[in-house]
């Protein structure tokens, strides 16, 4: 039943990039199979059709199974996760699976790895292949063995008879054959209850090459006659390159060569240090340009924007007519600052091009539109582009890969040889795309009892949603690019989870952003949860309620309701009346406060409620968050010491932006291009954080990448105002906006 | 600005030494020094570029070609280079193909490209080649090897302390540094010690709990 050509034995003969993982008995460790180069050519075809099994999985004659992922490892421990979840549906042994990811050769275009989607899209797809292979393999089997499928037992990756009889294995199957299967939304899925391996805190199996060296991300990768590139960025955003002086560089040893071409200047040298001496030394002459709009005035400029279209994201009622009736109104504006990515290693991609055809490897999170994004740019054919993932440093969203990888095609493509290119810090914090500035207006008017009547938000975003970020190379090169704003669906989360009887949101899309926008980790969600949650607890407030039990009051939703009700638990929540709170906010310059916050991802996912412990110290305006309490329920949970790792990465990365992080620029470019200009959080200031996951095996398992980030900016703005009586809508919540705050109260 | 702030970066560079993690005395290399010289035929394609020089400097035509003597990771070695300030991390990365020491920020501000120079924990993109003269350099990769793994990168994995990994060679050595002058050190200590160090994963809570566990020898 299963087809013979072309079979796997010749097709990993034909590539190089296969060779370690199979030619080693057990499978080789993550970041260390990837050392060689790529030759499309000799690749026969393997389907990357979505809807076939063998674009997914291959067993080969020992019963080794090897994943292919078009879901990539950011740093998330996904790589593990979805090992896990072939291991229990297989039924094969976790040490018998390796994995390929991101390769747009080999790996399904399962989209981007993005909005906490690859479990939840991507890892349920695996999941389907390997129950179709799994009843395909027992058929197979019944017809070998002699026997009903329904007497078969597989136990790691063998079968045998429950009548007794020899077992066999997976391989003697399948092996060096393909599947030839459409994947089976039918096929049954093992039940819950039966699981050994999902659910379970499986150790990352790249942690140990990572802690001894032996990881080879994609800035350890080097390729035969590999030379080094660096690209000069421009004084100003919008400059022209006027002229090139290449006789500046020309004492620096190893210069191979000055590449020019429209606005995109770089320098290729034999050694890295070469090319860095030479970026720093090469002289160029620009036009000036000053768009940007003044930093201090960045919110007169967001509302100045013209406004493209408006996107009703909820409309229940009549909010406006009912603010009009209410017997109390509040309003308040929240704002939030233009964040960078800030990964810890900067860019980096290898590119090279052999008979035309260009192979690049890289860290994208989305390897295969990057294919699509340089085969566009270089005018080529799709097929004759292949990216390669390699584990790069974290990438919390579409930071500046794809535009390394560019930099890289273009400088190899100029040399022909292949070319590295890593970003210097400055790239890093200079040209990668930015979170855009996004600022709410909020209107909601309570009735003589305190209950919500009515509730209107306006957002102000970009328009725009997910897509292709325009490649730098490309748009200072004057290649071919995909136009139009991509700052991710920052609108979700605008809408809210609770159930008053009049709301309306909107989303003004704004017709431009000060920078090229991007998505980074819960992007929208976050801001618009920080702005929704803040203004809840000062509308609870107002009807001197306990927040949490305010929020209980309007949640109509059970999950949602057992995630705060656990959270009671776990954070020792007690109320307080507005008589203690004065009382406890009029003692000592230092003054502790804790604040709640609930969000339901997107309103559709991943439920996570927090609390947030602060100390604020009203002299110096300093926020100490001492402590975070999460609960989280995110369905069927794979591997909880992963979930646990995401959930503590998101409380602390996302202190940092709430407390510190704010891109700081004049009217030409970026100023913040270091740490000491754009500090984050370090080890001394990080809250504690204790964990409390719901699992629920028999659901659909939800992302956890992002959602428990969205809670932190409000959780703290909370706290803040417990404990000082002062609200603080605008992030980040320095110590100069603490002191002004203070002094208005 | 981008003058200004290399200008800045090579005026750092030109009068640095190091920038000692703690104020402690020498300390003998970790005895599992050398492991990154075991070449395990899986890796064999990471040490091509070998460790006596640049294969791909032309000394003929292009000025001035060094030959600077080395102790990495206990043993003797040499490499060529045009500029003898270079800084240290470029000669580990790209010449003896070490991948511990990582790139972050070139500026000294970040942590990932740590190594030990007798015993200290040092920011190896600001540290010039020729500063380092017959000091014994251990990387990552010396510190402990796979078969013989170090007992903060044992505790590392135990706590499953990464999510990218990329700062977490900063982590190990700066903390493996400050581990063999205090014994017994408390939290707060230990993360002043990491002060210097950046994550953005946010995987500091992990880290401290592995620098905790290779402390208390568990
Ligand atoms: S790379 Fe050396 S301190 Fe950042
Ligand atoms: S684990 Fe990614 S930067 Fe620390």
């Amino acid at each position: 039943m299963f087809s013979d050509k072309p079979s796997r034995r010749d097709f990993l003969k034909g590539t190089g990039i296969l060779v370690v993982s199979f030619s080693f008995p057990l499978p080789s460790p993550p970041g260390t199979a990837r050392a060689q180069s790529a030759d499309l050519s000799a690749t026969p075809a393997k389907t990357v059709a979505l809807d076939e099994v063998d674009a997914y999985l291959a067993i080969d004659s020992s019963g080794r199974v090897t994943l292919y992922s078009g879901k990539v490892e950011l740093g998330t421990g996904v790589r593990t996760a979805l090992t896990q979840i072939v291991a229990e549906e297989l039924d094969v042994p976790l040490t018998r699976i390796g994995v390929i990811e991101g390769d747009s050769a080999l790996t399904p275009a399962q989209g981007k790895t993005w909005g906490s989607l690859t479990i939840q899209a991507g890892g349920v797809q695996i999941r389907q292949a390997a129950a179709t292979a799994r009843q395909a393999l027992l058929q197979e089997a019944g017809k070998q063995l002699g026997a009903p499928v329904s007497d078969l037992i597989v136990e790691q990756g063998t079968v045998r008879p429950r009548s007794g009889g020899k077992p066999k294995t997976y391989g003697d199957f399948i092996g060096g054959k393909n599947f030839s299967l459409k994947l089976d939304k039918q096929a049954p899925l093992k039940d819950p209850a039966n699981y050994r391996i999902v659910g379970q805190p499986v150790p990352r199996n790249d942690i140990p090459p990572k802690v001894t060296g032996q990881f080879t991300y994609v800035h350890d990768f080097k390729l035969p006659g590999m030379l080094h590139g660096r690209v000069l960025r421009p004084p100003a955003i919008g400059a022209n390159l006027q002229s090139v002086d290449e006789n500046s560089v020309k004492d620096i040893p190893g210069v191979v060569k000055v590449v020019r071409q429209g606005n995109f200047v770089g320098v290729v040298a034999e050694s890295e240090w070469g090319a860095i001496r030479a970026v720093q030394k090469l002289k160029a002459s620009w036009s000036t340009w000053e768009g940007l709009p003044e930093q201090s005035k960045l919110w007169e400029y967001v509302r100045a924007t013209k406004i493209n279209k408006d996107d009703v994201t909820s409309n229940i009622g009549n909010a406006e007519q009912a603010l009009e009736q209410a017997s109390k109104r509040i309003s308040a504006t929240y704002d939030f600052a233009i964040h960078t990515h800030g990964s810890i290693g900067p860019s980096c991609a290898v590119a090279e091009f052999k008979d035309g055809k260009l192979t690049c490897w890289s860290a994208s999170q989305a390897p295969h539109d990057l294919r699509l994004q340089l085969a566009a740019m270089l005018s080529m054919k799709d097929s004759d582009a292949r990216v390669i993932y390699m584990d790069g440093s974290g990438c919390y969203g579409r930071n500046g890969h794809e535009d390394a990888a560019a930099d890289a095609a273009l400088l190899a493509r100029a040399v022909d040889r292949p070319v590295r290119v890593q970003w210097m810090r400055e790239d890093e914090h200079g040209c990668d795309p930015k979170g855009p500035p996004t600022l709410m207006d909020l209107q909601a008017g309570l009735d003589a009892s305190g209950s919500v009547v009515a509730w209107y938000s306006q957002l102000y975003v970009p328009e725009g949603g997910g897509g292709n970020v325009r490649l730098l190379a490309a748009e200072a090169a004057g290649l071919p690019f995909e136009k139009g704003m991509f700052p991710g669906n920052i609108i979700n989360n605008s809408a809210i989870p609770y159930a008053f009887p009049h709301v309306r949101t909107v989303a003004h899309r704004l017709a431009e952003t000060p920078f090229r926008p991007s998505w980074i980790r819960a992007p929208g969600r976050m801001q618009n949860t920080f702005c929704n949650e803040a203004f809840l607890d000062e509308l609870a407030a107002a009807a001197d309620a306990d927040p949490l039990e305010f929020r209980l009051r309007y949640l109509n939703d059970p999950r949602g309701t057992e995630v705060l009700k656990r959270l009671v638990h776990l954070a020792q929540w007690q109320g307080r009346s507005p008589a203690e709170r004065s009382a406890k906010q009029a003692t000592g310059e230092i003054s502790s406060g804790r604040g709640i916050t609930y969000v339901k991802y997107e309103l559709a996912r991943t439920y996570v409620g927090a609390v947030a412990d602060v100390e604020v110290n009203r002299t110096r305006g300093e926020i100490r968050v001492k402590h975070f309490a999460i609960v989280q329920d995110c369905g069927q949970i794979i591997n909880p010491d992963g979930v646990r790792n995401q959930i503590e990465g998101n409380v602390l990365q996302t202190v940092s932006r709430t407390l510190k992080e704010e891109l700081t620029f004049d009217r030409s470019r970026v100023t913040s291009l270091d740490w000491g200009s754009y500090p984050i959080l370090t080890f001394p200031d990080i809250p504690d954080v204790d964990i409390d996951l719901i699992d629920r095996p028999t659901e659909k398992p939800w992302g956890v990448g992002e959602p428990s980030s969205a809670v932190v900016p409000s959780a703290i703005a909370n706290a803040v105002f417990d404990a000082v009586g002062v609200r603080l809508r605008s992030v980040p919540f320095t110590p100069a906006k603490v002191r002004a705050a203070l002094q208005k109260a | 600005m981008k003058k200004s702030r290399w200008a800045a970066a090579s005026a750092i560079l030109r009068s640095t030494l190091a920038i000692p993690s703690s104020s402690c005395s020498l300390s003998p290399p970790h005895p599992s020094i050398g492991g990154w010289l075991k070449v395990q035929p899986m890796q064999m394609g990471r040490f091509e570029m070998g460790v006596q020089s640049f294969p791909f400097l032309k000394p003929d035509k292009e000025g001035p070609v060094k030959t600077i003597p080395l102790h990495v990771n206990g043993r003797a070695t040499r490499v060529t280079v045009d500029d003898p300030d270079m800084p240290l991390l470029y000669t580990l990365r790209d010449n003896l193909g070490l991948h511990g020491p990582r790139f972050g920020c070139g500026l000294g501000q970040c942590g990932s490209c740590t190594v030990h120079i007798d015993g200290e924990a040092v920011r190896s993109c600001i540290t010039p080649l020729s500063a380092v003269g017959k000091k014994k350099i251990v990387t990552l990769e010396g510190l402990g090897a796979p078969d013989k793994l170090h007992a903060l990168q044992k505790a590392f994995i135990t706590e499953q302390a990464a999510q990218c990994g990329y700062c977490i060679n900063g982590m190990i050595m700066e903390a493996a540094a400050f581990l063999a002058h205090n014994q017994n050190p408390s939290e707060a200590q230990i993360k002043r010690a990491l002060a210097h160090n950046l994550c953005r994963c946010g995987t500091h809570l992990r880290i401290v709990r592995a620098v905790k566990r290779a402390a208390a020898g568990v």
